[in-house]
């Protein structure tokens, strides 16, 4: 016998010794619709064994968003403290700068401090009348 | 089709009777759910034990299956899947049971045994044995699809599986069942 034979047979079996159940009276199931009181609704039976895989689709969905929008934030992080870093770079070397100037224009500015000394002097020599030739 | 006073005959239930009688019962026809009932009773019990595992709560779900028949019935849409949607019923009363309730760890008489051979068939007692040693889903699908003659593809959309899944464990099941109950069966 092979395989396929002895699956129908045990299936046959199966069948047939079912058949030896004695139902239970209809009246129970009269009885039972008498006592109805169940709240549950048509789509409790029926929807709610077929969206458990809208279910399983949607958690997926949601799952996959969550993480785009975590990595979105991630670059986006990571964007700025480059920036950050870069920009703190810039002040840096701006200071550096400004330093360097201020040592510079401090000894120009003594320059000028002696050229307005040296003009004034002229401009007074130059009411009395003489030495105006540096005088314009 | 509305079948008019409905009488209870023992017939083969198929889906385009179950969708007839089922149109029936949405008109008020009382006498087509106790012939739907009593067609169905064996099969819808055994479906229900072989998950509760506890013989009285199987009878008290089969009644309020048939009960929820009678009250969806007006819902009903006939597709050629009556037997289906009767079986979804049950299996939704099952699952909700199963949510409140142990399971119950005694093996059950799935169907009365006799000790007698009988032509033709495997010995009761042999298989009510090896029918308790399967696994409860594989348990579960075989004996659907050996009492109620649906296929595979509307079992899998009964219990909600994929049908790869449930062809996998109806091999599987009758695999073991070969094995255990060996070639003297045979």
């Amino acid at each position: 016998m092979n395989k396929d034979n002895i699956d129908q047979k045990i299936e046959q079996s199966i069948e047939q010794s079912a058949q030896k159940i004695t139902p239970q009276p209809f009246y129970r199931v009269l009885e039972k619709i008498a006592k109805d009181k169940s709240t549950e609704t048509y789509e409790d039976v029926f929807e709610k064994q077929t969206s458990k895989k809208n279910n399983v689709v949607m958690k997926s969905v949601v799952i996959a968003a969550s993480l785009l929008i975590l990595l979105a934030i991630g670059s986006v992080a990571s964007v700025m403290s480059m920036n950050s870093f870069y920009s703190m770079d810039a002040e840096a070397d701006s200071l550096y700068l400004a330093q360097t100037e201020g040592v510079d224009s401090g000894s120009s500015s003594q320059e000028d401090t002696v050229s307005d000394t040296v003009s004034d002097s002229d401009e007074s020599n130059c009411v009395s009348g003489e030495n105006c030739s540096n005088i314009e | 089709m509305i079948l008019k006073n409905s009488v209870r005959m023992v017939m083969k239930m198929d889906h385009k009777l179950a969708d007839g009688l089922i149109t029936a019962i949405a008109h008020g026809d009382m006498g087509a759910l106790e012939s739907l009932y009593y067609n169905m009773y064996r099969e819808i019990y055994m479906y229900l034990l072989s998950m509760v595992r506890n013989k009285n709560d199987a009878e008290d779900l089969v009644q309020d299956t048939f009960m929820r028949v009678y009250k969806y019935a007006p819902k009903f849409t006939p597709q050629g899947k009556g037997k289906a949607w009767v079986y979804k019923i049950a299996n939704h009363l099952a699952i909700t049971y199963l949510k409140g309730n142990e399971r119950s760890n005694v093996i059950p008489e799935y169907f009365p045994i006799s000790s007698e051979l009988e032509e033709n068939t495997v010995n009761s007692q042999a298989l009510h044995v090896a029918i308790s040693k399967i696994s409860e889903s594989e348990r579960q699908i075989v004996v659907m699809h050996a009492v109620s003659g649906l296929t595979l593809n509307e079992i899998a959309e009964v219990i909600d599986l994929p049908l790869g899944t449930v062809k996998w464990k109806h091999s599987n099941a009758l695999k073991k069942l070969r094995k255990i109950l060996g070639k003297n069966f045979f």
